[in-house]
């Protein structure tokens, strides 16, 4: 069974003046449970209100989404889905409930009815994953951005959802604060075996991700490996993104006319390569 | 800035604030009723010994606890005054135009001091030995009876909660708001009232956008984490009554049994300066030196 099954979903707004903005034009995906998906693209491309779809917050006017076989059309069942696809927002101060960290965390499952012991376990189980232990009772006001996005995942992954989408959940945070919450997310994946859905505008955060999707005016315009993706520059230039600097850098470089081997998409690989050439 | 989230929270951890929150909110509320029948002197010593070993067992420093009685200060003197000087009962001691001093008038006056004073303190302990969040889960615990008229109690212990919740983060964004509006040259404190009260609009128009904004993730958040105010709610803290309530219950009482006697069981005559207990003492007194 698929985990996420999208097949021709099209979804307009209405904005303020009467006209109509197409956010969605007939998207199709299916993401395999346990994969890690960046799904990359511009502000205003549709991929926030893809998110939205996926978890019954939003319906699309035409096309079904299934996840693990549910569709989200079914009203009945739209616990069930959310207990199985969580979401992580962009802002961490507007996700919050409670004043106090284990509270906050607590609040899913206590909405799913699960018994109090079991909801005890999931919190410290929730913390552990995130590295948050010893600010169980502490309150998250005075906490650094990432802090506090890793208090937002401990609250999702306190409801046990077998996938996680990060909508922008790096948007407003600091590189360190970036670059813990992505550790996180990569740690679920390995570990836990979740299925990450991970929106960004960020290139650099996609490059070790199982498969990238590019969005560009409310369509998919190509989903395929990094690897592969990265080779089609003018593709992700023309979506209004930028190349990771290794990428764009080993790019002049060779356009200089200098020798480096594949496609150089780390930090790492463009100062291997370099080196290599030195020697 | 101190914690708003934890308003005036003293944590020490004592017995008191490990008080069941529904226990301190019925005592708070025992206390409030019961003190408006300690009528003599005696009675008010019995509040302010109960009081003290409230403190003491508390652990929380007299200064912090004297701290509340700051903010009456002024209704303490102002309502002292006026009866001090418009009553005008009992034996006459001093007059001068409509202002007349009777010792009735300084019994009044002192009696009423104490009774608010001692009033606003052992409120005030409520909130020194119990965070908010504990009051909100007390307050929804004890209208629980409410649903059955079909009032949506957890609807309104959520909302409190996320009020409370939400009060450092937008006291934050005000704080940022103005300090984008001072950049622009703005001026909050020069000028005239009115003035100031006008500057103030371009901060509360940018918080008031922002709060809608943030209602609506914070909606979608809500959503998403599988919100439902439907019965199979389960509760990750429950509150119990232990062992600690009951004691407290006790002592308690036997502050409300002393008030009680001394107001109904002591028959001091009418025309008497002195009520009470009060009465008796004076008088073993009196005959003492003769």
């Amino acid at each position: 069974m698929k985990a996420i099954h999208i097949s021709g979903a099209t979804l307009e707004y209405k904005t303020q003046t009467g006209g109509i903005v197409r956010a969605l034009n007939n998207v199709s995906l299916d993401v395999e449970e346990g994969e890690f998906i960046a799904l990359l693209g511009h502000n205003g491309s549709g991929k926030s209100t893809l998110a939205k779809i996926l978890n019954g917050l939003l319906i699309p006017r035409l096309g079904e989404i299934e996840i693990f076989g549910v569709n989200t059309k079914d009203i009945s069942k739209i616990f069930e889905i959310r207990s199985n696809i969580g979401m992580v927002f962009q802002n961490p101060d507007n996700q919050m409930i409670a004043s106090i960290v284990e509270d906050d965390i607590a609040f899913g499952p206590e909405n799913l009815g699960i018994p109090r012991e079991e909801i005890i376990k999931r919190v410290d189980w929730a913390l552990e994953k995130v590295g948050m232990s010893e600010h169980r009772t502490s309150t998250p006001f005075k906490m650094s951005g990432g802090q506090k996005q890793r208090i937002a995942i401990a609250g999702i992954l306190a409801i046990k959802p077998r996938i996680i989408v990060f909508d922008e959940s790096t948007a407003m945070l600091d590189p360190q604060g970036r670059k813990e919450v992505l550790e996180v997310a990569k740690q679920l994946n390995k570990e836990e075996k979740i299925t990450i859905i991970w929106i960004t505008h960020y290139m650099d955060e996609a490059v070790d991700c199982d498969r990238i999707a590019i969005m560009n005016d409310a369509r998919i315009v190509a989903i395929d490996t990094p690897q592969n993706i990265f080779k089609r520059t003018e593709l992700i230039e023309s979506c209004g993104l930028d190349l990771p600097l290794p990428l764009s850098i080993s790019n002049s470089l060779k356009s200089q006319g200098i020798d480096l081997q594949g496609e150089i998409l780390t930090e790492n690989a463009l100062k291997e390569e370099v080196c290599k050439i030195l020697k | 800035m101190r914690d708003v989230a934890f308003g005036q929270y003293y944590p020490t951890g004592s017995p008191i604030h490990r008080l069941d929150p529904r226990a301190k909110l019925i005592f708070s509320l025992l206390f409030m009723i019961f003190i408006f029948f300690a009528k003599s002197y005696t009675a008010f010593l019995y509040v302010f010994i109960f009081l003290t070993i409230v403190t003491v067992v508390a652990k929380i420093p007299p200064k912090i606890v004297l701290k509340s009685l700051k903010l009456i200060l002024f209704l303490l003197i102002f309502t002292g005054l006026i009866n001090l000087f418009l009553y005008d009962e009992g034996r006459l001691l001093a007059s001068w135009w409509i202002f007349t001093i009777t010792d009735k008038g300084i019994d009044f006056t002192i009696k009423l001091a104490l009774r608010l004073a001692l009033l606003v303190i052992g409120t005030n302990m409520l909130s020194l030995t119990t965070t908010p969040m504990e009051l909100t889960d007390a307050i929804e615990s004890l209208l629980k009876p409410l649903k059955y008229i079909k009032v949506p109690v957890h609807d309104l212990a959520i909302t409190m909660s996320i009020a409370l919740r939400f009060i450092p983060t937008l006291m934050d964004e005000t704080d940022k708001i103005i300090a984008a509006q001072k950049a622009r040259g703005a001026a909050f404190d020069t000028g005239k009232v009115h003035e100031r009260v006008k500057s103030l609009v371009p901060v509360l128009i940018p918080l008031f956008v922002s709060s809608f904004r943030r209602a609506d993730e914070l909606a979608d958040a809500l959503d998403a984490r599988c919100y439902n105010a439907t019965k199979n709610r389960t509760k990750m803290k429950k509150l119990k009554f232990s062992y600690r309530d009951l004691i407290a219950f006790l002592i308690l009482a036997v502050l409300i049994v002393l008030i009680m006697l001394d107001c109904y069981l002591t028959k001091a005559p009418s025309d008497s300066l002195f009520f009470g207990t009060d009465y008796y003492i004076v008088n073993l007194f009196k005959s003492w030196i003769g």
